[in-house]
Order: C-alpha cells, then sequence, then structure tokens
C-alpha cells in the first residue's frame, strides 16, 4: 500500500501536478543530511546546492529520470507559472544517485518571493536511454506532457517539500508589494 | 426612464424582483412596513426598496431600521420608485463604486478562503505524513525485535551463545 501518497493527495500535489499513481521505487532525497518527508520545511539557505537523490530499483541497467518543479511559482495565490522547472536528470542507473545521471537542466536552488511554494520531486523509469531534450525555458513545464512525449509513463516515486522566503513570516504578506 | 406606459408590461418583472427581495431580504432585515407602500404592495409581505435603482442587502443594513426616510422617497413618486426596481436594478451595475469595492471584498474573500484552503492541507499534509512515518518505524521496530529475539533463540538453541562470565583480563603490560 503507496501511504505517501496520501501525503501527495492532501497536499494536492496529486491533482496539481500529477495524476494518482502507484509508488514502485524508493526514493530518498537528503539535503545535507536532512530527509525529505512530504511536506517538509526547508529554508532556501538549506537547499540551495542540489540534494542527495538515492534511487531504489533492483537494477544499474534500468534507468530513471527525475524532475524537480516548482508548481506554485511566482506564488501560490497566482501560479501563472506554474510549473517551475528547477532540476530535470536522466539516465540514472538503478541502485545509484543523482549524480550517476545526465544533467539536462542544472539545479537552479528554490528562490520563493511570496507564499508557500511546493518543490516536488518525480522519479520516472525509462524505458532505455532515448534522447531526451531539455524545454528551452523553465517557466509554465508541464510533468505530465513531458513524461507523454517521452514515454516514461506513470510516476515510480515522488516527494515534495515546502519552501518559503528565508525571512517567510508564513505566506503572510505584511508590507505591501 | 420610467413609463407610465410600460407600467403593466413591466408589472410582471418588478413582482418577481420584489419576491426576490422579499424571500433574500426578509431573512435579514427587520423593516417594518411604511405606510405609503402598503396601496402598492398587495402581494408582497414584507416591504423593501431600492435606493437609486441598486438594490443590496449592504445598502439596506445601512438604512434599514428607519423606514421614514425610504417612506418619504416613495411617498414623492410612488410609481418612479417601484417601477424602477423592475427595470434599474436588472441593467446599472459597474460605475457604481459601492458596486466596485463589493467586487474587491468579495475577490479578498475568495482569495482568502483558497489560502486558507492551502494552509489547512499543508497543515493536514504533514500531520498525515508523521503519522504515517511514525506507523511505519513502530512496525519497522517490532518486527527487527522479533527477528533478533528469533535469531537469539536459534542460536542459544545450538548452544552458540554462552553466559557471560566475568572474567579478568590484563589490561595494562608495563615492561617493567
Amino acid at each position: 500500500m503507496s501511504r505517501a501518497r496520501d501525503s501527495l493527495v492532501v497536499g494536492r500535489v496529486i491533482g496539481d501536478v500529477l495524476e494518482p499513481f502507484i509508488k514502485r521505487v524508493s526514493l530518498r532525497i537528503n539535503y545535507s543530511g536532512k530527509e525529505i518527508t512530504n511536506g517538509r520545511e526547508f529554508k532556501p539557505s538549506e537547499v540551495v546546492n542540489q540534494p542527495r537523490v538515492e534511487v531504489g530499483g533492483n537494477d544499474l541497467r534500468t534507468f530513471y529520470t527525475l524532475v524537480m518543479v516548482d508548481p506554485d511559482a511566482p506564488s501560490p495565490s497566482n501560479p501563472h507559472l506554474r510549473e517551475y522547472l528547477q532540476w530535470l536528470v536522466v539516465d540514472i542507473p538503478g541502485t545509484t544517485d543523482a549524480t550517476f545521471g545526465r544533467e539536462l537542466m542544472c539545479y537552479e536552488p528554490p528562490r520563493p518571493t511570496m507564499g508557500i511554494h511546493r518543490m516536488v520531486l518525480v522519479l520516472f523509469q525509462q524505458l532505455g536511454r532515448e534522447t531526451v531534450y531539455p524545454p528551452g525555458w523553465r517557466q509554465n513545464f508541464n510533468t505530465k506532457d513531458f513524461a507523454e512525449i517521452y514515454n516514461l509513463g506513470q510516476p515510480v516515486a515522488a516527494v515534495y517539500f515546502n519552501c518559503q522566503r528565508e525571512s517567510g513570516s508564513g505566506g503572510r504578506r505584511m508590507y505591501p508589494i | 426612464m420610467q413609463s407610465w406606459k410600460r407600467k403593466g408590461r413591466r408589472k410582471k418583472k418588478m413582482e418577481e424582483v420584489w419576491k426576490d427581495m422579499s424571500s433574500s431580504i426578509a431573512l435579514h432585515q427587520d423593516i417594518p412596513p411604511t405606510p405609503s407602500f402598503c396601496s402598492f404592495q398587495h402581494n408582497v409581505n414584507s416591504t423593501t426598496t431600492t435606493l437609486g435603482g441598486v438594490l443590496s442587502q449592504d445598502l439596506l443594513a445601512g438604512v434599514s431600521m428607519d423606514p421614514f426616510p425610504l417612506a418619504s422617497l416613495v411617498a414623492d413618486d410612488p410609481f418612479s420608485a417601484l417601477s424602477g426596481a423592475g427595470f434599474e436594478s436588472s441593467r446599472k451595475q459597474l460605475p457604481d463604486p459601492r458596486v466596485d469595492s463589493r467586487e474587491r471584498r468579495k475577490k479578498r474573500m475568495i482569495k482568502n478562503r483558497e489560502s486558507a484552503a492551502r494552509s489547512r492541507a499543508r497543515k493536514q499534509a504533514y500531520t498525515n505524513e508523521l503519522e504515517n512515518e511514525v506507523d511505519r518505524l513502530l512496525n519497522e521496530n517490532h518486527m527487527l525485535k522479533r527477528q533478533y529475539e528469533q535469531l537469539r533463540l536459534e542460536m542459544a538453541a545450538h548452544n552458540l551463545i554462552t553466559p557471560c562470565k566475568r572474567k579478568l583480563y590484563r589490561t595494562l603490560t608495563a615492561p617493567f
């Protein structure tokens, strides 16, 4: 039973970014030792460097794609840039980590200015080592469409964390912009 | 644009408007009937009116409890007020600053509602995740403990574990 899916549904990741799926592969991500669990909060200063992404599976010959997006860009109440592509890594061999993959879009540290953003990391299993073309820009990325274009199928794992401005006040606007 | 000729044809729509008003406003307001109105409202139970052709609960909330200003308005030109009710409220909308601020307030309420919903979802998702983790860890712990016990029993059964006797060990061997 995939319990992680419940938090993804409650946090509306399933709905806003993904369709319901069944978790099949373990995905463990940490920023300097601090593990990502759904809904956990990370400050921008904590996520300025790319995290360590440990991919499960049981075969070195199975390859995975990792997508990291911000569906709440630039602001959760007006996400007209949804989804903002923060990171894209392909050809990650099973049982290894993201450093063994090929980075198509380099890691951009999250810098939310307004509100509390969800940062979603999704793992797809590749059919083979297909040529994947990165998009020309980061905003208005669509994970679902991307998966369809490159035949990635349903996600095999996903996790998300929350991120707000370093001096954030829980999404409250203290001063007029 | 009041017209005596049109009053007959408009009357049906006006009565519908009055019915709507009375049903929605009667719930909120408690305006006592004004004397001059009674003769015109044979089939309307509550008494409400329009001011400048724009009907709103907010307006009435501000004006309501004192029936006399309304009565005087009506007394002056009863037909204009009545036909105005049916005619103007359906047409006139945006240039009115009162309506603008109402719209802005409504929009803010909606935004706030959405923000509150997101906040609740966030909190719930986090709690949910923690609870799942706790369950998972408790189960894992339970299982590991059982495995440990079983392994101990197996090893003891094969006499691989000897009782731990206190022994004397040489801790230091000095050259002198």
